[in-house]
């Protein structure tokens, strides 16, 4: 009987740290892990969810008597956003007559798989994301030509980041500072009209849009650490940005010996 | 005004990648974003008003969506806000920063904030009238069937 209130905390922990890896709202990562645990019959489940880390209690008031919590520290999070929706398609889908707990782990594992979509295409995306923005801001299609591969640079080398396992903000700084600094170059060489609207380009890709929008999200379903923390997460960005972009423009004025737009 | 729409759909399009967004959602993702932007477009003098009006016609796009293709909200509105965060008057601020011109620099961090605050009420406006609307549907069966989360002993003290 333990090994079984085991398997569904297992099961319902990693559908919950998958989700929130992957970016999902503390609310629906709560509901998933409820939902599963409901599915296998547990009468009493209590759970509490932050950015950082998941506890989940159970207890089947049967005779052992025992209530059986876990814990799951999250680290690092990258943001995929069909994981969450399957997951969730999971969680709705899943009884434990339908199938049992090793199949229900197997299509988990299978789920927190690789991204769905390669590398090369998701820089190339997010190059094209920054050739918008650079549009939407007044560029000319010189201007997005050097912003498409500046923004496959940015994305690669955040993904390279990724793998190292740095820290957030540093990495937001470094690729801020890159962006910019080769935004100053496409302009030192004519290649382009506008520097401000590459750099607003490059600025776009690394924006805590997900962090913004899920304090929001968090805050309203009344998670307010949740909130907290994801506000400062965003905040916290905003002001690497920022860093990373003044220190590229500044070291860039200083190799030039000129102003800005030297 | 097409060629800005186009812009701005290509904008979320390439977001939805990055966010490894469902390939059947996509097309609506990057609908929602430029909807969004068309709508922030027709305010050219008042950029907060057409900010909090472009984000509430996201919101609302994305829990219809959401209802309709049943997949969560977030995946609609995570892209869409995208092209309304206010990434070149950040960019200004930054700069006036770096000319010390201090004065220039407070307005656009207060224009930056209200940018972001809009953004914020308008998808919490969005969200929480949709939850209202269809609050049956939205509770969990699991919850309303479970026991009190105390034991009767525990009220009893």
């Amino acid at each position: 009987m333990q090994n079984r209130k085991k398997d569904i905390l297992n099961l319902a922990l990693y559908a919950g740290e998958i989700m929130l890896r992957s970016g999902g709202e503390t609310y629906r990562v709560e509901e998933t892990m409820l939902r599963l645990c409901g599915a296998c019959g547990i009468p009493r489940v209590e759970t509490f969810v932050t950015p950082t880390g998941i506890f989940l209690s159970i207890d089947d008031e049967g005779n052992d008597n025992a209530t059986f919590t876990f814990q799951k520290r999250i680290r690092s999070r990258e943001i995929d956003l069909s994981k969450v929706s399957r997951v969730n398609d999971f969680s709705r889908a899943f009884s434990p007559e339908k199938m049992s707990m090793t199949e229900g782990m197997a299509l988990l594992k299978q789920i927190d798989g690789p991204p769905r979509y390669p590398l090369w295409m998701r820089s190339l995306m997010a190059g094209v994301a920054a050739a918008s923005f650079t549009g939407m801001s007044g560029g000319q299609s010189n201007d997005m030509l050097c912003s498409l591969g500046i923004g496959v640079f940015i994305y690669s080398l955040l993904s390279f980041h990724d793998r190292l396992q740095e820290n957030t903000f540093i990495k937001t700084l470094l690729a801020a500072a890159v962006g910019s600094f080769l935004a100053l170059l496409c302009g030192y060489f004519r290649l382009c009209t506008s520097i401000d609207t590459l750099i607003i380009g490059a600025i776009m890709i690394l924006l805590p849009g997900v962090a913004i929008t899920n304090a929001i999200r968090d805050s309203l379903s009344a998670d307010l650490l949740s909130g907290m923390v994801r506000a400062f997460e965003a905040l916290i960005t905003a002001v690497s940005i920022a860093v990373g972009v003044g220190l590229a423009i500044a070291f860039f004025a200083f190799l030039s010996g000129g102003g800005i737009h030297g | 005004m097409v060629e800005a729409f186009l812009l701005a759909a290509c904008g979320t399009l390439g977001y939805a990648f990055v966010y490894n967004i469902p390939k059947r959602l996509i097309p609506l993702a990057a609908l929602t974003g430029a909807c969004g932007w068309l709508v922030y477009s027709q305010f050219p003098q008042q950029p907060i008003t057409g900010c909090f009006l472009a984000a509430l016609t996201v919101g609302v796009l994305s829990e219809i969506l959401s209802r309709l293709f049943k997949d969560a909200a977030t995946l609609f509105i995570l892209p869409g806000i995208l092209p309304l965060v206010p990434g070149a008057r950040m960019y200004r601020m930054i700069l006036a920063l770096m000319e010390q011109n201090f004065d220039r620099a407070g307005g656009l961090f207060i224009e930056v904030m209200s940018f972001a605050g809009s953004i914020a009420i308008a998808l919490l406006l969005a969200t929480s009238l949709f939850r209202f609307l269809f609050r049956k549907s939205r509770r969990l069966p699991e919850r309303e069937e479970s026991p009190p989360d105390r034991h009767p002993e525990d009220l009893s003290h």
